[in-house]
Formats: structure tokens, C-alpha cells, sequence
């Protein structure tokens, strides 16, 4: 990343592009007096969302009532196909309301905040679900796909002799997948939906859809003795508007039973607890309170704000101090991620309690076995030497004396330095001849010296991954996910768009990352081009 | 009794005569071999690059005196100091990468085991001597100052050094007929100390044969820009330093510490307070001892080799002082920067990035948590 001071462009750069010379200036104020800096874009809050839902089984929401059960809008058993009028007398049949495809469809912050008046945020990407009053708490709006569905029961014989063999409980996880289209029903679906003691198979025939929002109260979750953050989301209150081009659906939701179906579809999502909006950070990792006691690890105070970048898109920030620290500014803050989904910074302080918390987990009492070149003394005359070579193992010491951020010269970005101890053993040695010396007197003594391992998260020149000891390897794959993955929760991301600086003189580093998409997951075509073919 | 006589007279000749006394009176070449053409070439360098140094310590002053007074400057501003900063670190570069190549021959000339031992041979008649008596006897002298200033020293210089010299506590001693120094540092009873050790020792335990010609592997990676990093770290149980280590370790540090500078400036700006920027009296220090102890190297090297004109005995004696203050001078630091001692560690760079796509695929194999974030053991 260019320094601040040769960042100055001209008039081309209307022509050409100016590249990171007009991006805002990397270092300053990433922290604004804070320990750490988390930043996230909506498609990662998107993502997460929908995973904490899935995770607690709240990504499909259903309820349903026996066919005929409740009166049903003319214009909703218009939508019932002919072929089943006849069928729903004879067989059983439900009336299912559903909803689908949660997706995060609004974040509304109070505009207090901040603390001072017309701050940076209050910004929405929908309209608000349900009348709240602005600036008195955080909410969000999570977005779902409403589907008023018939239900079918449809006689399995091989599954109802699996289930009476196996003692008939639901299997796990069976709510609503669908599975298989019908022959020639595209919009029959079979499906292995279960309810306690229900061991029939349902075929589902959407009747028609719509959209519901549901908002819930976002918070600030900093649980003691974990050393991490993020942010939850409460639905107790939780109320879905549901609106669609089919006024069938609107309707029918209107009436009584309508409102009980949808009430019960909302249920499990008013009752459960730990859905979350944003990745835990974590910059140590998943800890326990046996090892933050250990470390001592200071607690987070944490306080957010949701930004508005350049570009007009939302930024989530979870801002943290260590301890009894105060000076963080939250009108400070600024929009870290550029183009990307994920932003972190991180104060020398914080990196170094990192550090020396997953060293010890990750390093300590690893050893390393190799070669090096030595000058030999030969004969009586220590000024003669001749070249030799020494097999020598290490082990590194399990803590960490010391972790700062280094300058660096050549432009090649500053690095995280990390201070220890190894112990060195000479296991063998032989002379410029290549003979073994046997006699290794006061050499063989093991010696405790110090150890640096310089980290720098951009260095694309030095040693190649293939050249290292595959467990340094490890080790630094493991001291990188400190740097680029200070999150509890895993994501999948785009290698290449791991970007970031970090200054020494700052004292802070930063590391942004893009989530993968399906995009990357695209080859291009094999060119054929013309001079392949001559 | 008889030798507190001889200390007596010893202190009213001065360091300077003392010292000379104690020269050994041998026939010339006293040294191994020097190649004359690249050590010329290499204190050109040097020389011109000192000058610049000094120069550009002269201009930041001023530029932090004027930034102060000011109160707001504009980003041009900012942005000349920069440059000048990138002028002043690539000057460096070249002034130490000479300056290593200098001393990787004088290495092989004998030179500190004899200015050493000369220097023990005063230590025991005179006793103790601070550098700062040392260095005022040299600067308070017109004619010395006058041959100096013929190798390089200005009288800008030498009033820099006289200035830094003024708040250094630094004395030498003779410990177990071993040159070492001694410096105080506030808040601790006893005074820091360091060896000086005169010449190759057999290696006494796996650090001292690993460390063994280290000093080629550092001026290796100044010639070369190898990409390797360079730190100077906290190390025990080193007996003695030897003088191409102390050059070495001085070279490293005020490396480290303009780049820690340049990068200041480019994060953060000139800072309008001394004490806020790397750039400092340590570092102003280390280039003193580094400068002096290149003079010093020239000097010795035409007295032992009398060309076209033969040096006077007295600017041979001064030459050897000048090579002993900057030893004191670095050793000083050191300790006072290292309890326990010091030793470079050089670590070739990694190509981490070239990783990104190891971590991006591995993240969920190591890891320990669920998706909740609950450890999983």
C-alpha cells in the first residue's frame, strides 16, 4: 500500500485509473483510539444470518392445519388445481403456511449512536416492518419468502416398514427439504416432512406466495470470559408483515386462522435465542474461561456503529477496548472495507495477547530438525576455519516474550515480529570432507537463544511455501489465521483478496477479505486460439 | 603504591600522550593486506555519506523547529521531509553497506587485536577513561581538529559528536586484562558492562559456532538487498564482542532505526518533538560510532602503509583513539539498549501471501469450533 504522502495524482487520472492513490489513507484513524476495529458488509451479515438461522433450525418456519380445518378466501381455493378438488374430500390434506429463505432485508440504527447529532447513520434497505420508535435500540429486518402451500399425504409403504423398524421418530433435521419434482408437476414437490408421531410423506403444491419481513432487536454480545464479540439478534417480539401480488395470501393471512398459522409458523423463531447477526470475533480464537483466566486476558468493552460507505452501502462496525481503556472515538470510525466484505483491525496490544495465547496452543514444544553451514575451526589456530556443515534440532519455547510491529525497509509493508526462545541441539556435524566429527565436547551442550519469526501477512517475495519445513508451515498457517480469520465462525473467502497494511508507526494492522461466491468457482473456457493451432 | 604513582603521572599527560606511550614500536607493515583501491573507494562513499547524514539530521531539526512554530503546515511540506527522508535512508544504505566492506577487510588486517592491546597497555597505566574525556581531548585540539577535518570530520561534525558525546557516560575499563565497557544507566546500583574481545577465539559453545562469521552474512545481506530480516535481539552469555561484531550489530540498528523513521513519517508525519521520532540520539549515535570507527580504520591503514606522504605519529595515535571511542561508543549503546547483551538474528523473509490460498482452504480443517463458536474440545 502506497504511503499517505505519494498518494497525489493528476488530471489523467480522470483518464486512467489512479488505483489506491485516491483510496482513502490506509492508516489513519483505522482505530480511532480503539483496541479493535471489526467491519462487515451486508452480504457477510447476510451470510451469517442465514447460517445462525440454519444452524438452529430456523431457516424454514412452518405451521400447518388439517384441510378444511379453516375457511379458506374465495380467491385462495381458486388457486386449488381442479384435479385435486376431488382428492382432498378422500385423502388428508393440510394447509401449510410457510416461510423460506430468510435474508437480511434492513438494518435500522438510531441515529444517537454516535453520541452527536445527524451522525453518519440511520439507514435502511426496506421499510421498517413494525412501528418502532428511532433511536431507541438497534433492529433488523429479516427478510423471508411466504408460501401458503396444500399438502398431501401420500402412502410410502418401504418408509412406513423403515420407520416401524426403527421405533417411528422424526429423523433429524427434517424440516421441510424439498427433495424431488414430480414428473410432469414442476411445482409438485415431494417432500419428507414430519411432525411428532406422523410417519405419512407429504407432496406440497405451493398455492401462491408471498413476502414477510420480521424485525428483531440486534445487541451487543460480549460474553464473560471468552475474550470475543459480536452481535445477536432477538426476535421475542417478533411479528411478521407479510405483503404480496397475490392478494389471496394478504387475505388469508388477514383472517383469524391466517394469523394463528402464521403466529405458529413464528414460534420457534420468537423463543429461540443465540441467532446471530455478525461473526463472533474472536482474535485469539475459540478460548476457554480456563485459558482467558490464565492469560489474563483483559475483557472487551464494546460499543457499534453502522456507516455508510462511499459507495452508499452499509457497514456494520463492532468497535472494542481492552480493560478499563477510553479512548476510542466513535464519530472517528470510518468505513474500512473498500470493496470488500470483511475488515479488521487490531491494535499491537491486542495482536500481542493474541499472539501469545495461540503460540503456546500452536508452537510450544515443536521442534525442527536441519542443516546449516558453519565455519569450522581447524587444528589449534581458531582464526583457521574451513566450511562444515551442522544438523541442529530446535524447539521453540511455549511463550512468546514479546510481539511488535517492526518497520520495515524496501516498502515491502511493516511485519508483525514475534519474540521467544528455542533451544538448539547440535545432533550432528561433519567437516569440509564430509567426515562425521564425532567429538562434539561443548558443542553438544544444548543452548537457549532467542527466536524471531517476522510475519508479513502482504510478503509475496522470500521463501516459497514448498520450501519450508512442512511443521513451520503448519505453524505459520496457524499464526496467519490470527491476522485473517479473528472470527469464532469459519468463511469461506476469496484468497486473492486478502489486502491490508500494517504500520509499526501506527501500531496497528489491518486485514480486509472477500467473501467467495460462486463466481470464483467459474473457469473460463479453454481458448482456442490460432497460434496454439499452427 | 607504586602503581597509583604511575596512574598519577599517568592522568596529567593526557589520554592522547598516554595512549601513544603505549603504541608498540614495530617496523611498518604492522597489518595484513588491504586492498587499497576499494577501501579508498569505499571511505569516499563514506565520507560523503556522513556528511549528508549529518546534513540531514541538521535540516530535521529544523523542519521539526519550523513545523512547531507554524502550527499547520501544508501537505507539501509533509511530502519534502518524506523525500528528503527516503534521500537520507537510501544515503544510509550506501554508508553502511561501505562501511561493512571497509571493516570486512580491516577484519583481516590484525588491526583490533593491536589497537586492543595498545589500549589495555594505557588502560593499565592510566586506569579508567570516559569516552567524553577521550573525545574532548581530540576536538579541543586545532591541530588534530584540522587533520581530521581532512578525512571528513567538519567542524559541524565534530561539534554533533561533541554535543552527543555530552550526555553519553561511557568509561572504559581493564577487567581480568580484558578491555570492557562500562555505562550506568538511572535507576540500577551497578554499572552495565561489556567485553571487548581483541581477536577469533575458539568457538566456546554452539551459539559462538553458529554465530561464527556472521559479520560476512550481514554485510552479505546490506551488498546484496537479500531479502532477509535483521534484528537485534536480547542475547546472554556472550563473553566478549568482538569489533566487527560491534560494527555489525551498529550497522543493523541504524537501519533499523531510519527505517522505523521514514516510516513514521510516511504514517504519521514529522513529529514536532525529538523524542516522538526514531530518528533520535540513538541513532545519531550509532552513525557517530560507525563514522569514527571508519576514520579511525583509514587513518591506521595509511600509517602502517606510508604512500606518498608518511602520517605524522600524532594523527597515528589519534586515529587508533578515534577507533577505540567508537568501540566504546557502540558498546555503549548496546548495553544500555540490552541487559544482558546483544546478538543480530537474521531470518530469511516468508512468502506469506503465498499462503492465502493454503489458509483460505485449511481454515476449517484447523480450527476448533463449531459453527456456533463453541470450542470443541
Amino acid at each position: 500500500m502506497p504511503p499517505v504522502a505519494t498518494r497525489i495524482g493528476s488530471i489523467s487520472d480522470v483518464l486512467v485509473g489512479a488505483g489506491d492513490r485516491l483510496a482513502p489513507d490506509p492508516p489513519v484513524d483505522t482505530l480511532a483510539g480503539f483496541d479493535v476495529v471489526a467491519q462487515f458488509s451486508q452480504a457477510l451479515l447476510n451470510q451469517q444470518l442465514v447460517r445462525s438461522l440454519a444452524y438452529r433450525r430456523l431457516a424454514t418456519l412452518t405451521a400447518y392445519a388439517p384441510w378444511g380445518m379453516l375457511p379458506l378466501p374465495a380467491g385462495l381455493a381458486a388457486l386449488v388445481p381442479r384435479r385435486f378438488a376431488l382428492g382432498l374430500t378422500a385423502a388428508e390434506a393440510r394447509l401449510e403456511v410457510r416461510l423460506v429463505q430468510p435474508h437480511l432485508a434492513g438494518l435500522h440504527w438510531p441515529a444517537d449512536v454516535t453520541g452527536i447529532d445527524g451522525g453518519p447513520v440511520v439507514a435502511t434497505t426496506r421499510r421498517r416492518a413494525r412501528p418502532r420508535a428511532l433511536g431507541r435500540g438497534r433492529t433488523v429486518d429479516v427478510g423471508w419468502s411466504v408460501e401458503v402451500n396444500l399438502l398431501t399425504s401420500r402412502l410410502d409403504m418401504g418408509l412406513l416398514a423403515r420407520t416401524a423398524s426403527t421405533g417411528g421418530g422424526p429423523p433429524a433435521g427434517g424440516s421441510g427439504r424439498p427433495q424431488a419434482e414430480i414428473g410432469d408437476l414442476p411445482d409438485l414437490v415431494a417432500t419428507d416432512d414430519f411432525s411428532a408421531g406422523d410417519n405419512r410423506k407429504w407432496d406440497r403444491l405451493t398455492l401462491a406466495t408471498g413476502r414477510a419481513i420480521t424485525g428483531a432487536d440486534a445487541t451487543l454480545t460480549v460474553p464473560a470470559g471468552q475474550w470475543r464479540f459480536g452481535m445477536g439478534l432477538d426476535f421475542a417480539d417478533t411479528v411478521a408483515v407479510v405483503t404480496s401480488d397475490a392478494a389471496a395470501v394478504t387475505e388469508f393471512l388477514a383472517t383469524d386462522g391466517g394469523k394463528t398459522l402464521l403466529a405458529q409458523a413464528l414460534a420457534p423463531l420468537r423463543t429461540s435465542s443465540g441467532v446471530r447477526l455478525a461473526l463472533d470475533v474472536a482474535p485469539a480464537g475459540a478460548l476457554s474461561a480456563a485459558t482467558v483466566q490464565h492469560f489474563a486476558l483483559p475483557p472487551f468493552t464494546v460499543r457499534d456503529i453502522l456507516l455508510t460507505d462511499q459507495r452508499g452501502r452499509l457497514v456494520l462496525s463492532l468497535c472494542a477496548q481492552l480493560g478499563t481503556s477510553t479512548g476510542g472515538v466513535l464519530r472517528l470510525v470510518r468505513p474500512l472495507l473498500g470493496r470488500q466484505d470483511f475488515a479488521y483491525a487490531a491494535s499491537e496490544r491486542v495482536l500481542g495477547l493474541a499472539f501469545k495465547v495461540c503460540w503456546k496452543r500452536a508452537a510450544g514444544g515443536l521442534s525442527f530438525v536441519g542443516e546449516v553451514p558453519v565455519d569450522l575451526p581447524v587444528g589449534d589456530d581458531p582464526e583457521i576455519t574451513r566450511p562444515g556443515r551442522a544438523q541442529i534440532s530446535i524447539v521453540f519455547n511455549d511463550t512468546l516474550d514479546d510481539v511488535a510491529l517492526k518497520a520495515m525497509p524496501e516498502s515491502r509493508g511493516d511485519v508483525v515480529r514475534l519474540l521467544g526462545r528455542q533451544r538448539l541441539k547440535l545432533l550432528n556435524l561433519w567437516d569440509y570432507q564430509g567426515r562425521r566429527i564425532t567429538d562434539l565436547g561443548e558443542w553438544a551442550d544444548p543452548h537457549d537463544e532467542a527466536m524471531v519469526l517476522p510475519l508479513n501477512l502482504f510478503e509475496t517475495g522470500g521463501a516459497r511455501p514448498d520450501e519450508l519445513n512442512p511443521n513451520f508451515r503448519d505453524l505459520l498457517l496457524k499464526l496467519m489465521a490470527v491476522l485473517v480469520f479473528p472470527t469464532i465462525q469459519p468463511s469461506a473467502i476469496r484468497a486473492g483478496s486478502i489486502s491490508g497494511f500494517c504500520s509499526a508507526a501506527r501500531k496497528t494492522m489491518l486485514v480486509c477479505w472477500t467473501l467467495r461466491t460462486w463466481q470464483d468457482d467459474v473457469r473460463p473456457p479453454i481458448v482456442d486460439t490460432v497460434a496454439e493451432r499452427v | 603504591m607504586m602503581a597509583k604513582t604511575k596512574r598519577r603521572t599517568g592522568r596529567k599527560t593526557g589520554f592522547v600522550a598516554a595512549f601513544a606511550k603505549a603504541r608498540a614500536r614495530d617496523a611498518h607493515p604492522h597489518l595484513g593486506p588491504i586492498n587499497a583501491a576499494s577501501f579508498a573507494a569505499d571511505r569516499g562513499v563514506a565520507v560523503a555519506k556522513a556528511a549528508n547524514l549529518f546534513a540531514y539530521q541538521k535540516y530535521l531539526a529544523a523542519a521539526r523547529a519550523d513545523k512547531a512554530r507554524r502550527k499547520r503546515v501544508p501537505e507539501s511540506f509533509e511530502r519534502n521531509v518524506l523525500a528528503q527522508a527516503r534521500q537520507a535512508r537510501d544515503d544510509l544504505d550506501a554508508f553502511t553497506g561501505a562501511g561493512l566492506r571497509m571493516i570486512q577487510q580491516v577484519n583481516q588486517t590484525g588491526l583490533w587485536g593491536r589497537t586492543q592491546a595498545q589500549f589495555a597497555r594505557t588502560l593499565r597505566d592510566r586506569g579508567p577513561v570516559d569516552v567524553r574525556t577521550m573525545w574532548a581531548e581530540i576536538a579541543g585540539n586545532a591541530q588534530y581538529r584540522t587533520a581530521l577535518a581532512g578525512h571528513g570530520i567538519s567542524a559541524d561534525m565534530t561539534a554533533a559528536m561533541t554535543e552527543a558525546f555530552a550526555t553519553l557516560d561511557a568509561t572504559a575499563v581493564l577487567r581480568n586484562g580484558k578491555v570492557a565497557v562500562e555505562t550506568r544507566v538511572a535507576g540500577e546500583r551497578a554499572p552495565r558492562r561489556m567485553a571487548l574481545g581483541a581477536g577469533a577465539s575458539p568457538p566456546a559453545g554452539l551459539s559462538d559456532l553458529l554465530r561464527r562469521s556472521q559479520f560476512d552474512r550481514v554485510a552479505a545481506a546490506f551488498a546484496n538487498k537479500e531479502p532477509v530480516h535483521l534484528e537485534i535481539v536480547p542475547a546472554a552469555g556472550l563473553t566478549a564482542y568482538e569489533p566487527a561484531d560491534l560494527f555489525a550489530l551498529g550497522a543493523v540498528a541504524v537501519r533499523q532505526r531510519m527505517t522505523e523513521h521514514v516510516r513514521k513519517l510516511e504514517d504519521t508525519g514529522l513529529a514536532i518533538y525529538e523524542g516522538n521520532d526514531p530518528f533520535s540520539f540513538t541513532l545519531a549515535l550509532l552513525v557517530i560510532g560507525l563514522f569514527l570507527g571508519l576514520v579511525g580504520s583509514v587513518i591506521q591503514h595509511l600509517c602502517d602503509n606510508p604512500t606518498e606522504v608518511e602520517q605524522p605519529e600524532w594523527l597515528c595515535t589519534v586515529g587508533a583513539a578515534l577507533l577505540i571511542i567508537a568501540l566504546i561508543l557502540l558498546a555503549a549503546v548496546f548495553i544500555i539498549g540490552f541487559l544482558e547483551g546483544a546478538a543480530f538474528s537474521i531470518v530469511a523473509w516468508i512468502g506469506l501471501m503465498l499462503m492465502a490460498q493454503y489458509i483460505a482452504d485449511a481454515y476449517a480443517h484447523f480450527t476448533s469450533f463449531n459453527v456456533e463458536g463453541v470450542p470443541s474440545s
